[in-house]
């Protein structure tokens, strides 16, 4: 038989000695090294299993070693006398195949979870927290934003509570301590825009304002800002970019590494996927409002046209957010016929 | 008269024989196994991971080898586990007693620490010999409690002395066999590292402050752009300068005083060569959506490995096993309930 090249250790001191081992035909492994010849019942053996080309220890029962780096060696021997049970991982690991679909499995699975696992989730938490988590967040928001995109409204006094008064009467029916409110401001950079911020206040613009031609145009604009408000989009959108973050590293390495922070960049381009998903949503729910309240669907539809003419060339962060779906945004609006009565 | 008889020193440098193609392998399938199985299968992933790193060191020709035990990681996630959900349980059905899981936790922090510590080091070794880990708990919440304490009233200003000790304590602590480690950086060659830190970060700081002030007076763009402007640059130069500057001089500081029985660590990485390494690993990563991690770690290990070597004046054949690999099964099994990993 065959000898094998080892390294001897005999579990006491730090001492290495050359060895080599045999297996005899009766299964006895005979290791030699020095002078000395010791001979193991092969069932009393343990061999460490494969793990790439790393060195294998051969584990006697009084506690000694050999270490041996002829991967290929060894395990041509042992085919020949034990059968490997636990060579399963190794052979995963080993072979281009496995790898292959191991990643294309991951990657589903990865992208499953992004996808769908986190927002899900994200939205039962989000539901969960109570109504003033966000507040803060919003409230350092508005101010940041007054010194810079915002500035007071310069409508007369009465249009400006008219629409507060409207607005009042729309979140009527919203659950209590919610505590929404409306505010205009004026805003060149912006244009014509609303937004909702995570503290309940909705902010529309005097551009917004002018742009509109019937005031349900505005109701409606402002019934899509609530649905933000009301599915809470803010907070949601918070957790599933954490969310996503934790994924990520959880997958890629040790959440403290670089590595996994570096990984989990690339998310921002999930950003759009996740807001047009809100802006969908939000859709919904000024649909219902409207329809709720006998307002024709098409107020939404015009007033959505309207801006986009407007904004053809401007990519802000508010209520045209998801540029390329806003044909279908206002298609969705002009076909609901689930209600034919009230849209004349 | 004896000094003069010792051997010549002779330089052992260590080796690093992972490859990345092999390791990706073992990282997908993996992340894969560990996906299908719902995250049972990450213990035993984590034990192949480190066995496959610590397999593909090299000092003298002989590997090291780690032997931790997946069933004992499991055991540490599972208590991990139970106690977090215990915890929010309480938060939410009797938050005036939630206290007192942060109390437990604070009073077994230490204890958790070195049990830790013991883990890693007993299941590592060398040349069939374990390493071992004799901090006490007490010992731990001196330094990681009582000096950690003292950096939050001084403000930082012992945050140095507070690494050294903990490097201190850990080096102090470990053991080849029965041998110590001995530690012997001293506290002013850890304040000299970070007092230069310090100075650039706060240069830092003031630059990007007077740019940000001078260009949002300027007031032609809006306050998100020219937060982009500003610190985008900020964070570059942290990641370009100041994290490797940090990486290599705290790695070379610790090593190079780590000595074992006259036997000296020398640890020689270049701040140009590990920023290079960490900028392009980065990059690689985000680029490849994580694919590349695998390749990342085995990049900066083996240069981090290859630049690590052993001044050694004895033969390492001398060290000798320590009282506890003697102890009968029965003491080994008390030792192993204790023992778990709680690294996630
Ligand atoms: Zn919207």
């Amino acid at each position: 038989m065959t000898a094998l090249d080892a390294y001897f250790y005999d579990g006491k001191t730090s001492n290495r000695h050359p060895a080599y081992l045999h297996l005899q035909s009766s299964g006895e492994l005979v290791v030699n090294w020095c002078d000395t010849e010791i001979r193991h019942s092969l069932e009393s053996v343990k061999f460490s299993s494969r793990l790439g080309n790393t060195r294998r220890l051969v584990y006697f029962l009084d506690g000694s070693q050999c270490e041996i780096a002829d991967n290929d060696a060894l395990d041509a021997f042992l085919a020949q006398h034990q059968p490997q049970a636990s060579a399963l991982a190794h052979k995963l690991e080993s072979k281009v195949i496995y790898a292959g679909a191991a990643l294309i499995i991951t990657a589903v699975a990865v992208w499953a979870t992004i996808a769908y696992g986190v927002p899900a989730l994200a939205r039962s938490v989000a539901f969960a927290l109570p109504a003033n988590t966000e507040r803060a967040l919003g409230d350092r928001v508005m101010k940041t934003l007054d010194g810079f995109l915002f500035f007071p409204s310069k409508l007369p006094e009465l249009r400006q509570k008219e629409l507060k008064a409207k607005f009042a009467q729309m979140v009527v029916n919203t659950k209590p301590g919610a505590g929404y409110v409306l505010e205009l401001r004026e805003s060149k950079k912006i244009g014509a825009n609303a937004l909702a911020l995570p503290s309940g206040i909705v902010v529309m613009t005097d551009e917004m304002v002018q742009l509109a031609k019937h005031d349900e145009e505005l109701v409606a604009v402002l019934a899509h800002e609530l649905g933000h408000l009301e599915y809470r989009h803010g907070l949601r959108h918070a957790l599933q970019s954490s969310g996503v973050a934790l994924v990520i590293a959880a997958v890629v390495g040790d959440i403290a590494s670089t590595s996994a922070i570096a990984a989990a960049l690339p998310t921002v381009l999930l950003e759009a996927k996740y807001s047009r998903a809100f802006e969908i949503e939000a859709d919904k729910y000024a649909l219902q409002y409207l329809k709720t309240n006998n307002i024709p669907l098409k107020r939404f539809a015009d007033i959505l046209s309207r801006m986009q003419d407007k904004h053809s060339d401007n990519d802000s962060t508010g209520f045209l957010s998801s540029h390329p779906a806003t044909k279908e945004r206002i298609q969705a609006f002009l076909n609901d016929r689930s209600t034919g009565s009230n849209a004349n | 008269m004896e000094q003069d008889l010792s051997p010549p020193t002779k330089t052992l440098p260590f080796q690093f024989t992972g490859n990345a193609v092999e390791y990706f392998k073992i990282w997908i399938v993996n992340i894969c196994l560990s996906i299908i199985t719902l995250g049972i299968y990450s213990a035993w992933a984590k034990v192949r991971t480190k066995r496959y790193f610590y397999s593909n060191t090299l000092l003298d020709n002989t590997s090291f080898e780690y032997t931790g035990n997946p069933v004992a990681i499991v055991k540490g996630r599972l208590i991990a586990v139970a106690f977090l959900g215990a915890s929010s349980l309480a938060q939410r059905l009797y938050p005036e007693i939630a206290f007192v899981f942060t109390v437990i936790l604070l009073i077994a922090f230490p204890w958790l620490l070195v049990r830790t510590m013991r883990f890693n080091a007993r299941n590592s070794s060398y040349r069939n010999l374990r390493f071992n880990f004799t901090g006490t708990a007490i010992g731990a919440a001196k330094v990681y409690i009582g000096i950690a304490l003292l950096v939050g009233l001084t403000v930082g200003l012992l945050f140095p002395f507070f690494m050294q000790r903990t490097k201190k304590f850990i080096a102090e602590n470990s053991a080849y066999g029965t041998t110590t480690f001995d530690f012997a950086a001293l506290v002013k060659s850890f304040y000299a590292i970070y007092l230069k830190v310090f100075a650039a970060i706060a240069l830092l700081g003031i630059v990007g402050s007077v740019i940000f002030f001078q260009l949002s007076h300027s007031a032609m763009k809006t306050g998100a752009a020219i937060g982009l402007l500003v610190w985008i640059p900020v964070v570059l130069v942290f990641v370009v300068l100041i994290s490797p500057y940090l990486r290599t001089s705290l790695q070379n500081l610790v090593w190079n005083n780590i000595s074992i029985a006259g036997n000296r660590m020398q640890s020689s990485l270049t701040f140009g060569r590990v920023a290079w390494i960490s900028i392009s690993n980065i990059f690689a990563v985000i680029l490849s959506v994580g694919l590349l991690a695998p390749w990342a770690k085995i990049r900066w290990t083996r240069y981090r490995i290859q630049n690590l070597s052993l001044i050694s004046n004895v033969a390492l054949d001398n060290f000798v096993a320590a009282e506890l690999q003697q102890v009968s099964a029965m003491g080994e099994e008390i030792v192993d309930m204790f023992d778990f990993d709680i690294a996630l």
